[in-house]
C-alpha cells in the first residue's frame, strides 16, 4: 500500500537535502504507515520501521 | 469502499426489519421521503452501524434509547439492529451492529451492543474494539462528516470561513485527515520514537563500560598514560630537588662543624653577659635593701630611750591600779556587810535577832567605811600608758638587727667580685670574636632548619604524587580490560542508525509543509472548478483557500471577498459544497457520498447546477430529497445518471416508514 503523491514529496524532499537517505526507506516506511495509521498500530509501526533502517544499514 | 445493502431492525421510524439495495453500478441514488418519513434515521442507521454513535445536528450524542423504534418498544421488544454490506479493496464485506435490553435505559444499551465484520464470509472482528479498528483503517470517524452529510448541517462547513473559530480547527484538522496529511505526521513521530528508543539502546550499552564510548574511553587511556609520565617526571624532578637540598644541608652542616668553636665562644660571650646582667641585678636589690635599713635607723637610735620612759610609766600605772583595785574590793565589802546587817532585824518588827552579831557587823562596816574614805583621792587607770606601751611593743620589731647590715656589706662585694671576674672573662671570649662573624652559625642552623623543612615538604609531595600514580596505574589497568571488553562495533552501528534515523525524520518533517501546501492548492483547484460548474453567476474569478483552509471567493477584479462580504446563505452553501466535492475528488479515502437534503437552502437554478454536478462526486452518490425540493422533472438534470430510486412511506405510528422501491437501474438489485 503506498500513495504515488505522498511519496513524490518525500522523494523530491529527500533529493534537494544535501544528504539524502535511501528512498527505498522511505517508501517502506510510508507503507507501513498507511497500513498501521492508528493509535493503537503504533508499537507495531515503530518495531517495523526498525526493522527496515536497521536492515537497509546492514 | 462502496455500500451495496443497507438492512435496518427496530431503528428509528423501521419497524421490524427493512432493507435498502444498492445496485453496484456507478451513480446516482435517491432516496425520496418528507418531513419525518426517515431520511436522516438511513443516514443515521450507517453512521451508528459504522461508529456504534450518532450525532444530532448540534453535533451531541443521540442516547440509544431514542434510536428504538417506537413499536418495538410498544410490543416490548428491545433490541434494534443495522447491517452494512459494502464493497472494499476488493472485499465483500458485512458489518453488523446490534443492542438489545431488558430494561429500556441507554446504559444497558450500551453494555448490550455488539459487533461484527466478515469479509469475503470470514468474520475479522468479533468484538466491539476489533470492529472499531478495522473500521477506521476503512473509513475513519473525524473524516466521514465529508461523506455523510446534512444538507441543514452545512452551516457547520461554511464555519471554514471564520479563521478562528474552534468549529474551524476542528474542521481543518479532518480536511488535513483526508488529504493524507498525518501519514507524514505518524510516520516523523514514529521515527522520533524509534530514535529515541535506539538511544535508550545506546545509552543502556554505554552504562555498561561506565557511560562512555569506545572513543571517549580511549581518550581516557590516552589521558590516563600521559598523566601517568607526567607524574613520573615530577616524582623524578621531586627527587632531584630533594637530593639537591640534602647536598646543601650537608655543606652547611660540615661548615658549621668547622666555626663550631666560634659559635661557642659567642654563645658563652652571650652568657657572660647574661651573667653580668643578672649580678647588677642582685647588687641593685641588695642596695635597695641597705637603704630601706637606713631610713629605719632612727627607731633604732630611739628604741633605749622610750623603753625608759615607758618603763617609768609602768611602774606609776601598776602603783595606781594597786590602790584602785583594793577601793574597790573595799565597795563590795561594804555592800556585803550592809546585807548582813539587815539580815539581823526581823524585816516586819525590826527587833533585832542577833545583837552580837549585828555588833561585829556595824563596827566592821564603820572601819571599812574609814578605809575607803582613805583612798577617796585615787585617780582612774592611766590610758595613754597603754597606747604608749602598744606602739613600743610594735616598733621594737621593726629595730634594726646588728648583723644585718654586715650581711649586706659581705653581699654586695661578693656581687662586685664576681661582676669584675665575668668582666675579665667576657674581655677574653671578645678579644678572639674580633673580626669574626659570629652570626654565621646561627645563619647557617636556620638555613639548615629552613631546608629541612624544604625536603620534608618535598618528600610529602613525592609520596602524595606517588600514591596518584598507583592510582592512575590502576585506572590504566580497569580501562584496558574495559577496552578489550567493548564492542566497538555495536555502538558505531547504534550511532549511525540513530543519525539515520534522524535523517529520515528530516525528510518527513520538511515534506508536511510542503505536501500540505501542494494537497491545498490541489483542493483550491479542484473547489474553484467545481465552483465555477454549479455557481450561475460567473462574476468570480477563482476561489481561495489559505494556510488554515479558510475559504475566500476571489473576484474576476482580484478582489478577495470574505464570509461578511458574500451575499447570501445559498452562495455560503455553494461555497462550502464545492469545498466537499474537491476534498472528496481529492481524498486519500474512496467512500460513498451520501447527502441528506443538499438542496433546501438553493434556489431552483444553483439547485439544478449542482444537480448535474452531483454524479461527479464520487463513484457512488446517495440523495436524500423532499418531493419539494427534487421533482420528476429535475431528473433531467441528473442526464441518466440515476441508478435506483426508492420513496419512504410512513404509514402510521404502528407500522412507522417503509422502504419503497421505485427504480433500480443498474446492476442487480
Amino acid at each position: 500500500m503506498k500513495d504515488e503523491k505522498l511519496l513524490k514529496v518525500l522523494i523530491e524532499t529527500n533529493e534537494k537535502r544535501e544528504n539524502p537517505v535511501n528512498p527505498d526507506i522511505l517508501r517502506q516506511i510510508l507503507s507501513i504507515i498507511m497500513l498501521n495509521p492508528l493509535e493503537e498500530d503504533r508499537g507495531r509501526s515503530q518495531d517495523q520501521i526498525k526493522h527496515i533502517i536497521t536492515k537497509t544499514r546492514e | 469502499m462502496k455500500i451495496t445493502k443497507i438492512k435496518l431492525q427496530n431503528f428509528g421510524p423501521f419497524y421490524d426489519v427493512h432493507e435498502i439495495i444498492f445496485p453496484s453500478g456507478s451513480g446516482v441514488n435517491i432516496i425520496h421521503g418528507n418531513t419525518g418519513q426517515g431520511k436522516t434515521s438511513i443516514q443515521r442507521a450507517i453512521l451508528w452501524c459504522l461508529y456504534g454513535k450518532v450525532l444530532d445536528r448540534n453535533g451531541k450524542e443521540i442516547p440509544p434509547t431514542s434510536l428504538l423504534n417506537r413499536s418495538a418498544f410498544r410490543d416490548g421488544n428491545f433490541a434494534f439492529a443495522v447491517s452494512i454490506s459494502f464493497g472494499h479493496e476488493g472485499k465483500n464485506c458485512v458489518l453488523t451492529r446490534k443492542t438489545a435490553a431488558l430494561v429500556h435505559q441507554d446504559r444497558r444499551y450500551l453494555h448490550g451492543m455488539k459487533s461484527s465484520l466478515v469479509e469475503n464470509g470470514d468474520p475479522v472482528a468479533t468484538t466491539l474494539s476489533e470492529t472499531r479498528l478495522k473500521i477506521e483503517r476503512i473509513l475513519p470517524f473525524n473524516v466521514s462528516r465529508f461523506f455523510f452529510f446534512d444538507g441543514e448541517m452545512l452551516v457547520k462547513y461554511e464555519e471554514l470561513l471564520d479563521q478562528d473559530s474552534r468549529s474551524m480547527r476542528i474542521l481543518r484538522d479532518s480536511i488535513e485527515h483526508i488529504l493524507g496529511i498525518p501519514y507524514l505526521r505518524t510516520a516523523r513521530d514514529d521515527l522520533y520514537e524509534v530514535e529515541r528508543k535506539l538511544e535508550k539502546e545506546l545509552a543502556r550499552l554505554l552504562r555498561r563500560i561506565g557511560g562512555k564510548d569506545y572513543d571517549e574511553l580511549a581518550e581516557l587511556y590516552q589521558y590516563c598514560c600521559e598523566e601517568i609520565e607526567r607524574k613520573k617526571d615530577l616524582i623524578k624532578k621531586l627527587q632531584g630537588q630533594i637530593d639537591s637540598l640534602e647536598e646543601e644541608i650537608a655543606t652547611k652542616k660540615r661548615r658549621l662543624t668547622e666555626i663550631r668553636s666560634v659559635q661557642e665562644d659567642a654563645i658563652r660571650r652571650r652568657e657572660i653577659d647574661s651573667q653580668i646582667e643578672m649580678l647588677e641585678t642582685r647588687g641593685e636589690s641588695e642596695k635597695i635593701r641597705l637603704k630601706n635599713l637606713n631610713s629605719g635607723l632612727y627607731k633604732t637610735i630611739l628604741s633605749s630611750t622610750a623603753k625608759s620612759i615607758i618603763d617609768q610609766l609602768k611602774l606609776k600605772h601598776e602603783k595606781v591600779m594597786g590602790k584602785y583595785n583594793e577601793k574597790q574590793q573595799l565597795l563590795g565589802k561594804l555592800k556585803s556587810l550592809k546585807h548582813a546587817i539587815d539580815a539581823a532585824r526581823c524585816r516586819f518588827c525590826g527587833s533585832i535577832l542577833n545583837p552580837t552579831k549585828l555588833k561585829e557587823f556595824e563596827n566592821e562596816y564603820k572601819e571599812t567605811e574609814v578605809k575607803i574614805e582613805s583612798l577617796t583621792e585615787i585617780p582612774e587607770p592611766n590610758l595613754v600608758y597603754e597606747t604608749s606601751a602598744r606602739y613600743l611593743e610594735k616598733m621594737r620589731s621593726q629595730l634594726v638587727k646588728s648583723n644585718e647590715y654586715g650581711q649586706i656589706d659581705e653581699k654586695l662585694a661578693e656581687i662586685a667580685h664576681k661582676i669584675a671576674s665575668q668582666k675579665a672573662i667576657l674581655k677574653q671570649v671578645e678579644q678572639k670574636l674580633i673580626d669574626v662573624d659570629e652570626e654565621e652559625p646561627f645563619r647557617l642552623e636556620t638555613r639548615i632548619r629552613d631546608e629541612k623543612e624544604e625536603v620534608g615538604r618535598l618528600k610529602g609531595e613525592k609520596s602524595s604524587v606517588e600514591d596518584q600514580l598507583g592510582e592512575d596505574f590502576q585506572t590504566q589497568s580497569e580501562l584496558n580490560q574495559k577496552l578489550a571488553r567493548i564492542n566497538r562495533e555495536e555502538i558505531n552501528t547504534l550511532g549511525e542508525m540513530i543519525d539515520y534515523t534522524k535523517r529520515i525524520s528530516d525528510v518527513f518533517e520538511e515534506s508536511i509543509a510542503v505536501y500540505r501546501n501542494k494537497r491545498r492548492k490541489e483542493v483550491e483547484s479542484k473547489a474553484t472548478e467545481i465552483f465555477r460548474e454549479i455557481r450561475s453567476k460567473e462574476d468570480f474569478s477563482r476561489l481561495d483557500i489559505n494556510e488554515n483552509f479558510g475559504l475566500s471567493i476571489v473576484t474576476k477584479s482580484g478582489t478577495l471577498l470574505n464570509r461578511a462580504e458574500w451575499r447570501s446563505a445559498g452562495e455560503e452553501q455553494i461555497v462550502a459544497l464545492a469545498l466537499i466535492g474537491a476534498l472528496n475528488k481529492c481524498a486519500k479515502i474512496e467512500a460513498p457520498v451520501f447527502m441528506d437534503t443538499p438542496f433546501a437552502r438553493l434556489d431552483i437554478a444553483h439547485g439544478q447546477r449542482v444537480l448535474t454536478y452531483l454524479p461527479k462526486m464520487s463513484d457512488q452518490v446517495v440523495v436524500f430529497v423532499t418531493d419539494r425540493e427534487f421533482r420528476k422533472e429535475d431528473e433531467v438534470y441528473l442526464e441518466g445518471k440515476i441508478i435506483s430510486d426508492y420513496s419512504l412511506e410512513y404509514r402510521g405510528e404502528d407500522e412507522g416508514s417503509y422502504i419503497i422501491m421505485t427504480s433500480h437501474i443498474g446492476g442487480s438489485a
